[in-house]
């Protein structure tokens, strides 16, 4: 079930209802929200619910052991065992089969084929995110930053039909301690996520599926077959297009989870203004980057350890998160890229004279978008070889004809200037339109709906991150 | 209330609403909710119909479907399916229009 649709909306309606007729008694009100969000899960795969509430007694299970005991090896034994449970689930759905491939792979260079008995295993949608939510749980607790929850909390938690397949990553400290209190609404909460909703329709509706249908995936599919203006135009395209797909999710999830009375973090911030890298990760999916920093980078040492440790931590830090996307060698060499260009960055802020003056800001934006649109080509492209021709084509003639269409420049144009738009704009604009009487704000909500349903193109490409 | 509040997850934050001012944003978003589905089915039937061309074919789904037609059939006769039909054209002309040097569409694929 996807969240730009018709059923969605009939779910959500529906949803809305029965949790607000039952505001008087939080539990039941909880129970509703997860079983609908089970009900939203189980459209793809109901065997993935069983999975889920298994995750979720797992760590329900695991967070109450470990508070239950005193500091010392058994409680880190507990809580090793507990994080290993989690990416072992990772781990069997996502990478089992990339693993002996890759076993075999060597084997056979080695001499010594095999069959290796690969089970095509089918990945549960949005498995990356329970998972890595499971776990930060399980730390926070064991770190006393949190109490352990009940078992209807915690399966909730993990099973939020908002945040469920796609994130952001909320962690428990964000969540639970809303989920034991009666939700409440306010005006501007409800309007601001009125709006989210509706912008993350056109940014993904509109924009997105446009960029994909008409410029990104054809490109993409074949770059030997597009001249250099096509393919810098479907670089670019495809950092809108991943952007407004992706944020746009995420701002959907916000506003749905605001109308329940729920606040989530935020995940996007403008992230193609960042005039540096390291400004880039904390406006881009913000959620799975501070995760990494407090859960990876942190632990593996974070900033102690001088200049070679710094960058050794980055590394690692990029390269799993790379990983974390899926099993393929263009995640590795994203996350190399990204994990090389913050070390670098690093190294240049120790190393410069203190008279140098500093990169003018615009200069280190754009630098920094086309590290990011590099990173991009890798991470869209399905092999290595085909990332590797579509740079070779950026430097070549190619083939005359254009894929590119006016529209899409505009669109390209439009999405990056999205970027320079003042900072909480959606935020500022809900607590205005809040103040509407809601005859005034349904009029003018629907009317920007059905814009976005005059443009959409017929039917509707599955989330980009759905898949990790 | 501060815009910044949306993102703020504190005890403080959640404590500004009052039980009554909840409920009376509660009314407020209800009806809002109310306005838009409604000025939706007048002005957007196209997607419910679209949407109901998808369902799989079975007797409930077969009414639905007869409904949704007749819906959409309904607000194209009193022309409220009009401004969304003339924004959808001018969108696929948009869509259309090509750079100078580009292929046709009916050139054959390799060549678009």
């Amino acid at each position: 079930m996807l969240f730009p649709t018709f059923a969605f909306g009939v779910f959500f309606l529906v949803l809305f209802a029965f949790a607000w007729l039952a505001r008087g008694h939080n539990e039941w009100r909880k129970i509703i929200i997860l079983v609908f969000s089970w009900v939203f899960y189980g459209a793809w795969d109901w065997r993935f619910v069983a999975l889920l509430i298994v995750s979720a007694l797992i760590n329900w299970g695991a967070a109450r052991t470990i508070a239950a005991l005193p500091p010392g090896g058994r409680r880190r034994a507990v809580l090793v065992a507990g994080v290993c449970a989690n990416l072992g689930i990772l781990i069997f759905f996502k990478y089992w089969d990339f693993f002996l491939e890759q076993v075999g792979a060597t084997l056979t260079m080695l001499g010594w084929e095999r069959d290796m008995p690969l089970m095509t295993i089918i990945l549960p949608v949005g498995i990356s995110f329970f998972t890595f939510q499971g776990m930060s749980y399980l730390i926070d607790v064991s770190r006393g930053k949190l109490k352990p929850a009940r078992l209807l909390d915690v399966t909730l938690l993990m099973s939020f039909f908002a945040h469920l397949v796609a994130g952001p990553i909320v962690r428990g400290s964000d969540l639970l301690p809303q989920f034991q209190r009666p939700a409440r609404l306010n005006r501007t909460l409800a309007a601001t996520g009125l709006l989210l909703i509706v912008w993350g329709l056109f940014k993904k509706a509109v924009i997105a599926s446009e960029l994909a249908t008409g410029l990104v995936d054809p490109v993409f599919s074949d770059p030997t077959m597009h001249g250099r203006w096509d393919l810098i135009a479907a670089a670019y395209g495809y950092a809108v297009q991943i952007y407004c797909d992706f944020s746009a999710y995420s701002d959907m999830a916000i506003g749905l989870a605001a109308l329940l009375g729920y606040r989530f973090p935020q995940n996007f911030n403008q992230p193609y203004r960042a005039s540096s890298l390291q400004d880039f990760w904390r406006r881009w999916h913000i959620s799975l980057s501070s995760w990494l920093r407090d859960y990876l980078y942190i632990p593996l040492g974070g900033n102690r350890g001088g200049l070679f440790g710094i960058c050794r931590n980055l590394m690692i830090t990029m390269v799993l998160g790379g990983l974390w996307h899926g099993a393929n060698v263009t995640f590795l060499i994203w996350g190399l890229l990204h994990g090389g260009v913050l070390a670098i960055e690093r190294i240049w802020r120790e190393i410069k004279p203190k008279l140098w003056p500093s990169l003018p800001k615009l200069i280190g934006v754009v630098i920094t978008f086309h590290i990011v649109c590099l990173g991009w080509i890798f991470f869209r492209s399905q092999t290595f070889d085909a990332a590797i021709a579509f740079l070779a084509g950026l430097g070549q003639a190619g083939p005359a004809a254009l894929t590119v269409t006016p529209l899409a420049v505009a669109l390209i144009v439009g999405g990056l200037a999205i970027q320079g738009s003042p900072e909480r704009t959606i935020e500022t604009l809900g607590a205005t339109l809040g103040r509407l009487p809601a005859l005034a704000m349904g009029g003018v909500l629907a009317t920007m709906m059905v814009v976005v349903e005059a443009l959409r193109p017929e039917g509707i490409a599955p989330f980009i991150y759905y898949q990790f | 209330m501060p815009a910044e509040v949306l993102f703020d997850h504190s005890a403080a934050s959640q404590a500004v609403a009052t039980p009554a001012q909840s409920e009376r944003s509660l009314a407020w978003t209800t009806a809002v909710i109310f306005v838009i589905t409604a000025l939706l089915a007048l002005f957007s039937a196209a997607s419910m119909k679209s949407w109901a061309e998808t369902l799989p074919p079975t007797p409930v789904n077969a009414v639905i479907r007869q409904s949704a037609e007749d819906w959409f059939a309904t607000t194209e006769r009193l022309g409220l399916a009009a401004p969304r039909a003339k924004l959808h054209a001018l969108w696929q002309s948009a869509r259309a229009a090509k750079f100078a040097g580009a292929p046709s569409a009916d050139a054959p694929p390799d060549q678009r």
